[in-house]
Order: structure tokens, then C-alpha cells, then sequence
């Protein structure tokens, strides 16, 4: 792995207006990309996780939301200081997304060719002949069955499955540098979450892009991802490489995390455990750690001061006062 | 989508009716036997007779060539001045819409002062600023005030599905690959509000010509001899009871006209959303 991250997000906050107060969604993240690489970013709905993707392609409501510090480097270009004219060549070229809900991310109008094809003029000046035979060789590689037939279908006339590779072929199609995926299995049947989770991770590979999988399923983390983020209250509270966090998980919400999910081979436990409560709202004015009113350890400290941020092996650390 | 538009009866139906009064108003000269003014003292309020084949009006007037003529005025304004006002009205509600903030917030307000005044009064004080001196000038008169007076309900229209659509996650999508906006505003946006901007654009036709009627009614629209549909049922209403034909016929012409718009309108719609295609 070359040591040169392909985007590198540094001290990023991105805030909502909120009855003209400002509140923090995202708080002070800081995470690298490498290239080939896929990261994880994990956390309970709420906590800030596809803020961070719109954060990242600058795609956020303005100006009900907007970021209010830190930058977002993509190979050496600080993605902040571009004019939207050029930030509009970036997206879906050098940095693509693939998004949540298949089922409504297409245009129900447009032909499922066309839309393929749409991306792929948004960023290579080329005639609606070869846009289309571009875009008949990216569903193929996607895996879609019989596409010359799929290119004149439209999306009504498929299946979730399927559309969702269609997306992956738009996200693809202006060979990106960096992929986020905001959940791109979540609305999809399991056995197909699988195929579609293989076929990302075969074109990642093939590609070389690297990429970005927000979920809230750490069995798919743990199958697809090198590195892990995990995020609480807009917070990163622990990160690292996958296999270290899992196995020995540093957070105290990571724990609960990885303990209410289901053992294949470890004793039965009768009901699956849950970590209690709900996590702060946002707008929620607290001092010390985000984290401490459902923390099983929780001690005077975490109430406030804040967590300082430690170290916890090679290209791994954490925020918790237990560790320091 | 022609395809599925040329198996519709509806539709076919609807098309023979508006094409075939559309040529009824093209080669009126020919086929209305009568110039439309020409006025006949032995037969008033006649009924139908060899050489007036629907009769004739209080002035002795061939009802029939009257009915062609008529067309003229009613189609051409309903056509036209719904093109100007969707025009205008398209454009305005996309860009409120779909630049929001001041746009909207100046936009939409131009729209509520245009909404609050009422629409003949507007029409009067335009025709009465612009004094049109020929019938001609009266005309374009009148196609101005009634497209000026309708726009806002269509920007309206628009800016409200532009609002809802915008936030779809397809236009999200596609702004996310880098999509341009016009292209978005194109292809995402109008195609998906077609249905609600064709219904009411066919219920709005109904409206302009019946509104050509009122301003004709009060001597400020189509000026007499020149007949249009409106002018003719307002001019039959002191005959109601003597002569009742004379409001049927510019009547029913007018009701299978304002029908077949919507009924063209509705088969379009249809035809334009791919959901339904079997």
C-alpha cells in the first residue's frame, strides 16, 4: 500500500441550523482512504454517518446544513477550495457514491441504459453511440443479466437486486478514486446483500478505488473491510484495523456493538444482549463523553471531561477515559 | 409512448374531435356557406333550413358559419395563450424551486401579487392601457392579458413538484455523479412532473377559453361582428327560452372542445409514465 491516502478527511464538523442555533451532526472527524482500500463506518442510525458521506461529496442541504470546520483532502486537492463547477467534474468522476435505497435512487422515467449513460457523459465528452456502448459494457460488468434487453427496461421493471448493480455501474462509471457506499445493502434481501457486497469488493479490487462502506452491520464490516470507524454522536470513538477491533474491541460502545450481535459458535445466551437507550439528540447539550449516560463503565470522569483520544495499537485508537 | 398514445380509443376520439374543429376553423371560408357577419332579415332566430343548416341567430346570422368562425377564436386562444402561461409558468416555478432562497422567496411573491389581483379587472386595465385599435390588436389583446392573468397558478404548480422532486433520491443521484443542473431540471425534474402540469394545463384551456367568453361577454375581448364561442352564448342568453339552439350548439362545441383536452390530456399522461405501460 502506497503511503499516499487517496482522500483524507481532516477535523471535519458539519453542523445543522437548528431554530437558528448551530448543532454539530458531525463532530471533529478526522479518517484516511488509501487506495484499494475499504474502510468501514459503522454506528447506529443517527449517529452522523451519511452526514459524513454528503460532507465528503458536498452534496449537504445547504444552507440548513453546512460544514463548519475542517477540509477534505482527494489526492492532494482540498475539495473545499474547489468552485462548483470543477467540484461537479469530481463527483461521479474521481469520487462516487452509491446510494442507501435502490428502489428510488433511479429516475422512474429515464431508461435504465440512459441513465448509465448519462453519467458516464457527465464526465468524458463522447457521442450518444458510445456513451451507450460504454454503458452496455459497465452493466455487463456489473454482472447484470442480459443487459442489451435491461438498457431499454426502466427501473419499475427490475429487481431491487438489480437495480442496485445498475447503481453500482453509475457509481463506476466515471472510474472513481474513491467510492462511498451509504448503506448499499440495506434495503436488499440477504442472500442478495451477499452477491451484491462480492460484486463491490471484485470491482474495488479490479479498480483499485478505494472505498468507503457506511452501515450499521458489523458482519459485513468484518467480511468486506480492512479498517473499521466507529462512530458515536457524530464522533469517531474508536477506529483501527478490522480484525483488532473485533477482537478485542477498546470502546465501550464498540463491545456493545459487537455483543448484540448474534454467535454463531460462542455459548448461547439466551436473549441477544442491546445497549440500553437511545443516543443523545443532536441538539443534546452535554460535557464530558457523548457515550456516558449508557455506559456500563461509566465513571465520574466521563460526565466531564472529554475522552482524550488514545492510541491502541498500530493504526488504531480510541476515545475513552478507561484508557487512559 | 406514440405507441401506446395510438391505442388509446379515448385518445383517438379526443385527437378526431380537436383536429377536426381545428380544420373547421382553418377552412371556415370554405365550408360555412355564409360570411359570418353576413345577416339575413327574413329568417331570425330560424331554425334549420335549406341554406342555414343550423339556422340562425337574433340577427338573422348563419349560426353554422358563426360555429366555424368561432373555432377560430376559442382554439387559437386556448392553444395559444396556454402555451404562453405554461411557458412562463414552467420556468418561473423551476427556478423558485430549484434555486430557492431569494429566487424563490421574489419569485413566489411577484406570483401571489399576481394572483391577488383579480384576473378580468387585470385584463380591463391592460386592454384599457393598451387601447388596441384594430381587431387584430384587440385579439393579441386579449391572448396577452389572459396569458398574463393564468401563469401563476402553473408556477405554482411547478415550483411546489420542484420542491417535492428535488429531494428525491434520484435527483440526488444524479447530482452525486456529477450531473449538471440544467440536465437535472430536464431530464429528472420535468419528466417527472408531466402528469400534474399536463392535467392542469388541459383543465386550464377550459378555463382561458371560458375566460375569452367573459371578456368577450363585456365587450372588451373579441370585438363584434367577429364571432367567437363565448361572445355567441352570451349573445343567446336573452333567447333561452324562445330560441334555446342557439346556446346549445356554441355551448356544446365548447364542452366537447374543453372534453377533449382533457381527455387528450389524461391519455398523454398516461402514455408518458412508464409505470403504467404494460
Amino acid at each position: 500500500m502506497d503511503m499516499h491516502p487517496i482522500l483524507e478527511v481532516k477535523h471535519l464538523t458539519t453542523s445543522f441550523s437548528v431554530d437558528g442555533r448551530s448543532v454539530a451532526a458531525v463532530r471533529d472527524i478526522s479518517f484516511t482512504l488509501h487506495r484499494s482500500e475499504a474502510v468501514g463506518l459503522v454506528g447506529e442510525s443517527g449517529c452522523g454517518k451519511s452526514i459524513t458521506a454528503l460532507s465528503i461529496m458536498r452534496l449537504l442541504p445547504e444552507p440548513v446544513a453546512r460544514q463548519t470546520a475542517g477540509s477534505i483532502i482527494l489526492d492532494g486537492v482540498d475539495l473545499g477550495s474547489l468552485p462548483d463547477r470543477q467540484m461537479r467534474a469530481v463527483r461521479g468522476g474521481r469520487l462516487a457514491m452509491v446510494f442507501q435505497d435502490p428502489f428510488t435512487s433511479l429516475n422512474p422515467t429515464m431508461r435504465l441504459g440512459d441513465q448509465v449513460a448519462e453519467a458516464i457523459r457527465a464526465h468524458a465528452p463522447m457521442t450518444g453511440r458510445e456513451a451507450r456502448d460504454r454503458a452496455l459494457e459497465l452493466l455487463r460488468s456489473v454482472q447484470i443479466p442480459s443487459p442489451e434487453t435491461r438498457m431499454r427496461q426502466y427501473p419499475h421493471q427490475i429487481s431491487g437486486g438489480q437495480r442496485q448493480r445498475v447503481m453500482i455501474a453509475i457509481a463506476f462509471a466515471g472510474s472513481p478514486e474513491a467510492l462511498i457506499a451509504d448503506e448499499p445493502t440495506t434495503a436488499l434481501d440477504v442472500t442478495v446483500q451477499a452477491q451484491v457486497l462480492s460484486l463491490m469488493t471484485d470491482l474495488r479490487t479490479r479498480t483499485g478505488a478505494a472505498s468507503l462502506l457506511i452501515t450499521h452491520d458489523m458482519g459485513i464490516v468484518a467480511e468486506t473491510c480492512e479498517r473499521l470507524l466507529v462512530m458515536y454522536a457524530g464522533r469517531i470513538v474508536e477506529q483501527g484495523p478490522v480484525a483488532a477491533v473485533l477482537r478485542q474491541p477498546r470502546h465501550p460502545y464498540t463491545e456493545g456493538l459487537l455483543a448484540s450481535l448474534p454467535s454463531i459458535d460462542g455459548p448461547r445466551v439466551g436473549r441477544l444482549q442491546s445497549i440500553p437507550g437511545q443516543p443523545p439528540p443532536l441538539t443534546a447539550v452535554y460535557r464530558g463523553c457523548a457515550f456516558a449516560d449508557r455506559c456500563p463503565r461509566v465513571m465520574d470522569r466521563c460526565r466531564t471531561e472529554e475522552p482524550p483520544t488514545v492510541v491502541t495499537g498500530a493504526g488504531a485508537s480510541a476515545s475513552c477515559h478507561l484508557l487512559a | 409512448m406514440l405507441d401506446r398514445l395510438r391505442k388509446s380509443p379515448v385518445a383517438w376520439l379526443s385527437a378526431l374531435v380537436i383536429v377536426s374543429m381545428a380544420a373547421g376553423a382553418l377552412f371556415a371560408p370554405w365550408l360555412a356557406g355564409h360570411p359570418y357577419d353576413a345577416v339575413s332579415r327574413d329568417h331570425v332566430l330560424a331554425g334549420p333550413m335549406p341554406g342555414h343548416l343550423l339556422g340562425t341567430d337574433h340577427q338573422g346570422q348563419d349560426l353554422w358559419a358563426r360555429l366555424l368562425y368561432g373555432a377560430r377564436v376559442s382554439l387559437s386562444i386556448g392553444i395559444i395563450v396556454e402555451v404562453i402561461m405554461a411557458c412562463i409558468g414552467i420556468t418561473l416555478g423551476l427556478l423558485a424551486g430549484y434555486r430557492g432562497g431569494w429566487w424563490d422567496i421574489g419569485l413566489m411573491r411577484i406570483t401571489d401579487a399576481m394572483f391577488a389581483f383579480p384576473d378580468i379587472l387585470f385584463a380591463i386595465m391592460l386592454v384599457g392601457i393598451l387601447r388596441p385599435a384594430s381587431a387584430f390588436a384587440s385579439f393579441l389583446t386579449v391572448f396577452v392579458a389572459l396569458a398574463l392573468v393564468n401563469w401563476p397558478g402553473m408556477a405554482r404548480l411547478v415550483r411546489g413538484q420542484t420542491l417535492a422532486l428535488r429531494e428525491k433520491e434520484y435527483v440526488e443521484a444524479a447530482r452525486a455523479v456529477g450531473v449538471p443542473s440544467g440536465r437535472i431540471i430536464l431530464r429528472h425534474l420535468l419528466p417527472n412532473m408531466a402528469s400534474p402540469i399536463l392535467v392542469a394545463a388541459t383543465v386550464d384551456i377550459a378555463n382561458v377559453v371560458l375566460a375569452e367568453a367573459t371578456l368577450s361577454f363585456l365587450g372588451i375581448g373579441i370585438q363584434p361582428p367577429y364571432p367567437s364561442w363565448g361572445r355567441m352564448i352570451a349573445d343567446a342568453l336573452p333567447y333561452l327560452r324562445s330560441a334555446p339552439a342557439l346556446l346549445f350548439y356554441p355551448s356544446a362545441a365548447l364542452a366537447a372542445l374543453v372534453l377533449a383536452f382533457n381527455f387528450l390530456g389524461d391519455a398523454v399522461r398516461d402514455s408518458l409514465d412508464p409505470r403504467l405501460r404494460s
